[in-house]
């Protein structure tokens, strides 16, 4: 596979294509970027400090039968993914938007879950990602 | 070019907070629809916004509508980002971004809005020079003669309300056509620079210099009775008779005349007008270098 073209990474591996399944696309991300792979670790590095908060705050919201609160965390932690993925995960976020706004908890828990496990295939994606491209350390 | 970025999305922000860094721009973040409000809507607002579509805190649009039913002289560029499958249909964006978007989208549309921002300040300063020309005569810089004569009808309108009286100076510089015959039109012009900038500098500073016409200035005295104007008109004719005016074709002795007239309360500019010309050309009839009234 070619090389992403990469102006600003020094001694930096290429990226990963898209993952069956979780539709993160990391290759199309690095080329919306001009290949700059030290922002791509940055915008991964971000990311992955932010999903456990974004689906914490979903279970605290079903937890709490609170479907405005569900449909914002929803929201939100939708257009994180969208960055990365408008793959399975990003529609299980706007699915669980939807089901909130119109008051379904019952879909909602359900939908909740099915995004929890898609979200974790997501955040193993873009780690898999950061250890590929670890930054080549001088010998 | 100062941009606000109004984004809540952390990599969002990251993404496009970088890359206007990256091309020279000073970059002011906002998370939430109040900040974003508060930033936009004050006279010093940055030029340009990109805000996200759904911001917390309320309706995005609705407080967009706000911004732009402001009546602001400078307006914010606004470019709307939209998440995916959102329409791209805004009543208020300047233009629409669409996430995922790569940064040659948001470069082209960047300059785009900086390139508007610079039509519009372009526009905006060819309109206050034209504005400024309508009231300003080129060559001297004192009142264009249109100016001149709303303020006369101004201070009549207001010396009737108050029963204060008005006053007008009609100066013309005598023998005027023979400085552009023997000199030429520069030293005609830099004549009467020179005796524009001498009667500025003598009237009071609430009096109003006007260009009348030709060689002819028109001064308007607000408050100011017919001795009052009289003894300006004396100071103001001394004045350009004892200094030989400066030109680069040499120095130009002139004199002048002068016709003043005062209005009764609720004159007629017109009528007062015509006192102080009449005033102006007996004066030019005796000899000129003196001053008459009507």
């Amino acid at each position: 596979m070619d090389q992403p073209i990469n102006p600003d990474g020094v001694g930096m591996k290429g990226g990963s294509g898209t993952t069956a399944g979780t539709g993160v696309a990391l290759d199309a991300l690095l080329a919306r970027i001009h290949g700059n792979v030290a922002a791509m670790h940055q915008l991964v590095g971000l990311m992955l400090g932010h999903l456990p908060g974004r689906l914490e705050a979903v279970n605290a919201a079903v937890e709490a039968g609170d479907a405005d609160a569900l449909s914002a965390a929803a929201h939100s932690l939708r257009g994180s993914l969208s960055n990365f993925t408008v793959g399975e995960s990003w529609t299980l976020a706007g699915d669980l938007e939807a089901a909130a706004r119109e008051g379904d908890l019952v879909a909602g828990a359900a939908l909740a879950a099915a995004l929890h496990d898609a979200v974790m295939r997501v955040d193993a994606e873009l780690r898999t990602w950061l250890t590929q491209n670890a930054p080549e350390t001088t010998p | 070019m100062r941009i606000l970025l109004a984004e809540a999305e952390p990599v969002t922000q990251t993404l496009i907070a970088g890359a206007l860094t990256r091309w020279g721009h000073q970059v002011e973040v906002v998370t939430d629809l109040h900040t974003t409000w508060a930033a936009l809507s004050h006279p010093g607002a940055p030029r340009l916004a990109v805000v996200a579509s759904e911001l917390p805190d309320g309706a995005t649009a609705d407080v967009l509508e706000r911004i732009r039913a402001l009546e602001k002289s400078s307006r914010t560029w606004l470019i709307v980002r939209r998440p995916p499958g959102a329409s791209s249909r805004s009543d208020t964006a300047d233009d629409v971004l669409r996430t995922p978007f790569d940064l040659d989208a948001l470069r082209a549309r960047v300059h785009v809005g900086v390139r508007a921002v610079a039509v519009s300040d372009e526009l905006a300063a060819a309109k206050t020079s034209l504005g400024r020309l309508a009231h300003v005569d080129a060559l001297t810089g004192v009142a264009s003669r249109a100016a001149v004569l709303q303020t006369l009808k101004r201070e009549l309108a207001r010396g009737a309300r108050a029963a204060e009286c008005v006053s007008v100076i009609l100066a013309g510089l005598d023998g005027f056509r023979r400085v552009n015959d023997a000199f030429g039109a520069a030293a005609g012009d830099a004549a009467l620079q020179e005796t524009a900038a001498r009667i500025v500098s003598d009237v009071r500073t609430y009096d109003t210099v006007g260009r009348s016409d030709g060689a002819e200035f028109l001064v308007v005295l607000p408050g100011c009775g017919a001795d009052g104007a009289a003894m300006l008109a004396e100071r103001l004719r001394e004045s350009i008779r004892s200094r030989a005016l400066t030109t680069r074709e040499g120095m130009v002795a002139l004199t002048s005349s002068f016709g003043v007239a005062t209005a009764a309360v609720s004159a007629e500019a017109d009528g007062l007008l015509r006192r102080a010309a009449s005033s102006l050309a007996r004066a030019k009839t005796l000899g000129g270098d003196r001053v008459c009234g009507s």
